[in-house]
């Protein structure tokens, strides 16, 4: 494995030095020549019909050059699948926060003051803002046409529950009767943001011919080509998409904001706009993630084997489904982990409410549902006097065996992760003190799948460029894609460029999410590249005389030449070999797209914690997080995404919650909703589990989304091992492990001393 | 109404008439066209907007712009000297602390301070100089790596 060229190695970022010096543009940062700014005015009541807009005020203040209501644009409803939301509410708002109208002003301070000029009458409606009230038969419908929308994977009618989805295995019901003894708890889990550092932004300028130039945040720019041309109604060739830098995705940045708000607004005003959403706005009205009510049953042995699981999850999708491009949440499949049980039977349900409409998070449904099945998984080898990491490894999936939900899966390798964090954390050794606790936590995700097309070019001069559609929200994407080229042509990484191009230029590519890029883009790239190192060597072959039929068996390539592999003195230049061709560049472009996959990634994370029983604060001193990623074309990227989706978690775990009173979120500034800082950042000890077959190219698994999961029930487990009470509400405030210990008579000393008596015990 | 004001941008002079209410990162963003500091919350918290005001680091969505007239200002733009990378820029490009880059600016900033007063920090001093700094993508360990990478021989 140590003779690669390029991959394997933690090479710089190729964008690193552009985002070092400042010099690195993002969407805020396009500035054009008249361009205006605008503003959208948004509903404070979660429900109302909107009785009257005026809008006479705000069109007469100097410096508004264009006011926009429902009646100025298209009466589309749009959506990633589903398509149920209105570009402008008319008629009616479904959530506080839901734009009404909009304003493009010369500077955005006369924006914000023609927005409190437009009038608006609400005749305010009973709002629901209750899932459970909602699933409720007879219960009002946020939606009253939805059997006439798009893109409802079932047909449905005159229901809030726009999809229902199933898994099941076996029998359950036999699974039950075959236990010693069956558990049941209920998980409950807040809405959280995804915390992209970046708000959304957008810019678009209409040329003389009407044709539209888009810069957006959007990680997809290929798909808000697609929405904007069929918003406005032109072909997809008349729309093209500027990508910028991403500043952070973690999956809130596929889907269109202002986009087309900036579009009416600049052809009513003549002049380009640019919209960018405060944070404020960020928190009122993007795409969190949903906040879900999750139960699960559960049929054991005396000895430790699960004979039956049975979950079910509600997730409170808000009042829109339009930012989930799958509908339901990939979380729901995983709910009963990464265990070997013969009868399953799980359950999703989607909800609309008059909430915040909810979206795709980095791992949809997944932390959720890791934090319900990890802490159930402990609850239910406190029961059976089993440690929890042995409880695991007795259940644990092994290779060749079917998923959970009965599908096959290759390269299970759930229990290298787990021996591997095991040996280089904490577990099983003596506490270092008696707030310490020790928690174990495993999970899975599947790469992702998708459609990416790429087109490598050698030049005359022997450099190579990349021309890709892929995008590169943080993540090292298009890094990553230069290490593969440069690993397929063996041409150093700084003879290798990659461009942002926009949608005219690139060739289609589905975009990031999911944790599909280094798999569907990488072998787009790689594919691309050994196409064209196949032209360079026919074309060496005249000059080495080689017989063209033996030439690709018996030439090699090395630092951009040419060799015969029993003569590798004699070499001839990548340049040589492209004028030999009679050309001026070699070029290829291949296609890659991959709709279904067995394979998937493993991971475990064993938090450290320390807990202070007087103030339920919890210090997460270290994680130790063990990943199957098959193989890390660069692991210095691969520990990056690690170590932030462990930050992330442990955020979910402890801190964030926007919270909410009668459908209004009440905290929206990054003052009262607590994203971690450098002080709660902890030691991390990040492995990488090399060597399990993967789908990409050099056998690479996904590492985007794993990281984020099973950090909340690792951190949850060791509280439970320090003071020996169990949340299963997130966040784990530290007033809930007050208030627990309290109900449980455990406050301060005594519950040091059971968590001692528990270690013992083990 | 407008009122002129003299701004010191690393080492430049504007002359600039703009509304005494603008803050700093604005008119840096909008009328000097230096995008480098970047807005993420306009409100204090997220510390992407960082520069250092006769050195210190200071939130520029805080500070008004009229403010900061006839005090050196140093943006991101002027870390790197002479197209030479400050050590810091360097230390981050080489282990990888940097993702989607929005922080960037303003976290380094805020280190520069820090090593300008402090050349051998320690990690709690490092964490202590960054916590007005938000990151969503790195969880900060390479951050942290990054300044302990320096030399930091005094
Ligand atoms: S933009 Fe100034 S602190 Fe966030
Ligand atoms: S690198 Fe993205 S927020 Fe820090």
């Amino acid at each position: 494995m140590s003779d690669f060229y390029a991959v394997g190695k933690s090479v710089a970022r190729v964008d690193a030095v552009t985002k070092v010096t400042g010099a690195a543009g993002y969407t805020a940062d396009v500035m054009l020549p008249g361009m205006l700014y605008g503003k959208a005015k948004r509903s404070p009541h979660p429900h109302a019909r909107i009785a009257r807009i005026d809008t006479s005020r705000a069109e007469a203040l100097p410096g508004v050059r264009a006011v926009i209501t429902a009646a100025d644009v298209s009466e589309v409803l749009i959506g990633l699948r589903i398509r149920d939301v209105p570009l402008l509410a008319r008629r009616e708002v479904r959530f506080a926060g839901e734009k009404v109208a909009a304003v493009a002003a010369v500077d955005e301070e006369t924006a914000l003051e023609a927005l409190d000029l437009i009038e608006v009458e609400y005749q305010e409606l009973p709002a629901l803002i209750d899932v459970k009230e909602a699933m409720k038969d007879g219960a009002l419908l946020v939606h009253e046409n939805l059997h006439t929308y798009s893109g409802l994977p079932k047909p449905v009618k005159k229901t809030n529950v726009f999809f229902h989805e199933t898994f099941s295995k076996g029998d359950v019901a036999l699974g039950f009767a075959q236990a010693d003894l069956v558990l049941e708890h209920a998980f409950t889990t807040q809405i959280v943001h995804q915390g992209y550092l970046e708000p959304h932004a957008a810019v678009v300028d209409i040329g003389p011919d009407g044709s539209v130039t888009v810069w957006s945040s959007d990680k997809v720019p290929f798909r808000v080509r697609s929405l904007m041309a069929e918003i406005i109604g032109m072909p997809i060739t008349r729309v093209r998409v500027i990508p910028s830098f991403v500043g952070g995705d973690f999956g809130g940045k596929g889907m269109i904001f202002d986009e087309p708000l900036c579009y009416y607004l600049a052809r009513k005003a003549g002049r380009p706009v640019k919209m960018v959403m405060s944070r404020q706005e960020e928190f009122l009205a993007a795409s969190p993630r949903h906040p879900s009510i999750i139960r699960l049953k559960a049929g054991v042995t005396k000895a430790g084997a699960i004979t039956a699981w049975e979950a079910s999850a509600l997730f409170d999708s808000g009042a829109y489904a339009a930012y989930k491009p799958q509908v339901g949440l990939g979380g729901t499949k995983k709910l009963a982990g990464t265990y070997r049980i013969p009868h399953v039977h799980i359950e999703g349900r989607y909800v609309y409410t008059h909430n915040l409409p909810c979206g795709h998070c980095r791992a949809p449904g997944d932390p959720q549902a890791s934090f319900a099945v990890e802490s159930f998984m402990d609850m239910i080898a406190a029961k059976l006097k089993i440690d929890p990491f042995r409880f695991r490894w007795m259940n644990a999936l092994e290779d060749g065996d079917l998923s959970p939900t009965g599908e096959p899966w290759r390269g299970i390798n759930i229990k290298e992760t787990m021996s591997a964090a095991v040996e280089k954390s904490g577990w099983g050794k003596a506490k270092p003190n008696q707030h310490y606790g020790i928690g174990i936590a495993c999970a899975e995700r599947p790469t992702g799948t998708g459609e990416s097309s790429a087109v490598v070019i050698v030049n005359g001069d022997g450099s190579a460029n990349i021309i890709s559609g892929a995008s590169d929200p943080g993540t090292g994407a298009r890094t990553i894609l230069c290490q593969i080229v440069s690993e397929a042509l063996k041409v150093p990484m700084e003879r290798i460029t990659i461009n942002l191009v926009d949608t005219d230029s690139a060739p289609y590519d589905q975009g990031a999410g999911g944790g599909r890029t280094t798999f569907v883009a990488g072998q787009s790239a790689y594919r691309a590249a050994m196409e064209v190192r196949k032209e360079l060597v026919a074309s060496a072959a005249k000059l080495l005389k080689c017989a063209p039929e033996e030439a690709q068996e018996l030439i090699d390539v090395r630092d951009g030449f040419l060799f015969l592999k029993s003569e590798p003195a004699k070499r001839v230049s990548y340049a040589q070999a492209v004028k030999g061709a009679g050309k001026s560049q070699i070029m290829a472009e291949e296609t890659f797209s991959c709709n279904q996959m067995e394979d998937t990634c493993f991971a475990t994370h064993i938090a450290e914690v320390e807990v202070d029983p007087e103030r339920g604060y919890v210090e997460v001193k270290r994680i130790t997080a063990a990943h199957d990623i098959g193989f890390a074309i660069n692991p210095a990227a691969a520990e990056g995404q690690i170590e932030g989706g462990i930050v992330q978690g442990i955020g979910f775990g402890l801190l964030e919650e926007m919270q909410r009173v009668d459908g209004k979120v009440t905290n929206p500034t990054l003052t009262d909703y607590k994203l971690c800082t450098p002080r709660e950042a902890p030691e991390i000890i990040t492995l990488l589990i090399e060597g399990a077959p993967g789908a990409g190219p050099f056998q690479a698994k996904s590492i985007g989304e794993l990281p984020a999961c099973p950090i909340a029930p690792a951190v949850a487990n060791a509280i439970f091992d320090a003071v020996g009470v169990r949340i299963t509400d997130l966040p784990i405030s530290g007033e809930k492990i007050v208030n627990a210990l309290k109900e449980s008579g455990l406050s301060g000393g005594k519950a040091v001393a059971a968590g001692k008596e528990r270690a013992d015990a083990v | 109404m407008k009122i002129p004001v003299t701004l010191k941008v690393n080492g430049e002079t504007y002359d600039l008439i703009i509304a005494p209410y603008r803050t700093l990162l604005d008119v840096l963003r909008e009328e000097i066209h230096l995008t480098g500091s970047k807005k993420g919350c306009d409100a204090g918290d997220c510390g992407a907007c960082t520069v250092l005001l006769d050195g210190k680091p200071v939130n520029a969505c805080l500070v008004l712009a009229a403010t900061a007239q006839d005090r050196e200002i140093l943006t991101i733009e002027g870390l790197a000297r002479n197209g030479k990378l400050h050590p810091l820029q360097e230390a981050f490009v080489r282990e990888g602390a940097v993702q989607c880059g929005f922080c960037t600016p303003g976290i380094l900033m805020s280190l520069k301070a820090l090593l300008d007063t402090n050349p051998a920090p320690t990690l709690e001093e490092i964490k202590i100089a960054m916590a007005g700094n938000l990151c969503r993508c790195t969880g900060y360990s390479k951050m942290f790596k990054a300044v302990e990478s320096l030399d930091r021989s005094p």
